[in-house]
């Protein structure tokens, strides 16, 4: 194995990449949502959205708010990861009610098990590139929890 | 098989023992799997008309690099990178050029050094999404593992039972990397990689080579005493699948091998051996269900009643898989048509699967999001 890169440089994963401003909406509460793409040919939805149907080449993808809660599918506690992340952190895969299967950080592990609930927090971070657009980062926690 | 190809044949098979050989370059690995082969096949290297090369980190031009100091300068070289199936689709684009009759004596060899990468999980394309958020191989088939645990009631000891086997295999095989044996208790109390997975549930870094000479098959019995037919050959590449996926059944490889039995007119109960992508142990388990040797939810049931151990009905890698014979990506492919194709010429000694006629290789490769897999290629050889 790798010997760890030193302390400083070592970091969780996730804080490298954010989510663009495009990726986040907001309920009517006003509390941030995942925003994927619906596509009005096919219906195929997809997260996070792109310009084009990857089922049937169409351009008419429209924005797609998901819900903030939704079923933990598998997830695994990963503790040998590239130098750069700290270990150990936990990833996995949430079904969402529109029947978007969404990649990502869970949090609170110990607590769940497969089939679980889980909500999506998102939280605004400062934005590593210094944008000038918000940048957001999203995790998977026990419901209930925030 | 194809009413316009023609019959093809394997007549020389080489490899270097897989391990750890970080002092060496990759032409380096690469000359002895590759003279071997030739030497089986009573070949001089100015007779060989095209090389298909397999590999997935070893930069530019491998198969020029082993050509240039090996005597076969000069003639049409392919370099295939499909990750760890690399040298599976090179060997099976050799196969399609020699069935279609553009060459007669074509080399195929696959090589890969991971230990100049310096160990550890392999790097993945740092644009994807998963990766970004801290995807890892290991966590792939973890998350199948749990999954596959908690919709089939199997235990972790059932995974760490794969990884025994292996290792009694391996301890048989003078090319495998690891040569000794372990047991369920040494596997669960191994160092922890992906929950549930641990240490020896994972394949080792390592590096090495294989390679094979094809010809058409009218022309092998003046090479080889024991040619071995290729009976088929398949390539498949991931499917994008919206929304939910069943994580515990590998599509690609489901839909690989029935695509390949349905061109040959023959199916899993007619395979005498394989040898499959067993990366983690969970795989292993998977695709015994995949490739059709059992029905859902029954392959620890196959397992622990032997079936899948040398001297069962059908041995599942008997060379001792990628999980003790090693896994140097690029290599794989190559080495698992090397094994299978001796197997079926009687010359395992220890490992001999007794009577084998008729064998599987399969392979997959590459964490990509959105897909169980990249590629998928799988082979069937008989004599």
């Amino acid at each position: 194995m790798s010997s760890p890169a030193p302390a400083e440089t070592r970091r969780p994963p996730t804080t490298g990449r954010t989510l663009r401003a495009s990726d986040v909406t907001h309920a009517v509460d006003g509390s941030p949502r995942l925003c994927g793409a619906e596509c009005a040919a096919c219906g195929t939805r997809i997260f996070p959205a792109a310009q084009v149907c990857p089922s049937c080449n169409s351009e008419e993808m429209k924005p797609l708010s998901l819900s903030g809660h939704g079923v933990l599918y598998a997830f695994s506690t990963v503790h040998v990861a590239p130098a750069a992340w700290e270990t150990p952190y936990t990833i996995g895969y949430v079904d969402l009610p529109e029947g978007v299967r969404v990649f990502g950080k869970v949090e609170g592990a110990s607590a769940l098990v497969p089939d679980a609930e889980v909500g999506v927090r998102i939280e605004p971070i400062d934005d590593p590139k210094g944008g000038s657009a918000p940048a957001f980062q999203y995790w998977f926690t026990p419901r209930g929890t925030r | 098989m194809h009413a316009n190809l023609r019959p093809v044949s394997v007549i020389g098979t080489g490899m270097i023992r897989f391990g750890k050989y970080r002092d060496s370059t990759v032409p380096q690995l690469a000359q002895p799997a590759v003279r071997e082969a030739l030497r089986e096949a009573g070949l001089e290297p100015r007779q060989i008309e095209a090389i298909y090369a397999g590999t997935a980190t070893s930069g530019w031009m491998p198969g020029q690099r082993v050509a240039r100091d090996t005597g076969m300068s000069g003639i049409p070289v392919v370099n295939c990178e499909n990750a760890c199936s690399s040298s599976a689709t090179a060997f099976r684009e050799a196969w399609v050029a020699v069935a279609a009759g553009l060459y007669e004596y074509v080399l195929v060899f696959g090589v890969e050094q991971l230990t100049k990468l310096g160990g550890g999980t392999l790097p993945l394309d740092q644009d994807d999404i998963e990766v970004t958020n801290g995807m890892v191989m290991p966590a792939l088939y973890a998350m199948r593992a749990q999954r596959y645990l908690h919709d089939f009631g199997a235990s972790e000891q059932d995974l760490a039972a794969v990884a025994v086997k292996a290792r009694r295999h391996g301890a048989l095989n003078p090319d495998a990397q690891f040569r000794t044996e372990t047991t369920v208790e040494e596997v669960l109390a191994s160092r922890r990689i992906a929950d549930p997975l641990t240490l020896l549930q994972c394949c080792p870094t390592g590096d090495g080579a294989a390679a094979v000479v094809i010809c058409p098959t009218e022309r092998a019995a003046t090479h080889s005493s024991r040619p071995v037919r290729v009976l088929g050959s398949h390539l498949a590449s991931g499917k994008y699948v919206p929304g939910f996926r069943d994580m515990t059944m590998p599509e690609i490889t489901q839909r690989c091998s029935g695509e390949l039995y349905e061109e040959t007119g023959l199916g899993p109960k007619d395979i005498d051996v394989l040898e499959c992508h067993d990366a983690f142990t969970i795989a292993e388990l998977l695709y015994y269900e995949a490739l059709g040797l059992c029905g859902r939810g029954e392959a620890v049931g196959l397992l622990r009643d032997g079936v899948t151990s040398i001297g069962g009905r059908v041995p599942v890698n008997p060379s001792g898989g990628l999980l003790s014979k090693g896994h140097p990506i690029g290599a794989s492919g190559a080495a698992q048509i090397v094994e299978i194709v001796r197997q079926l010429q009687g010359r395992c000694e220890a490992r001999q699967v007794d009577g084998a006629r008729v064998g599987l290789t399969h392979v997959t490769g590459g964490g990509t999001s959105g897909f169980d897999h990249g590629a998928c290629s799988i082979h069937m050889f008989g004599v």
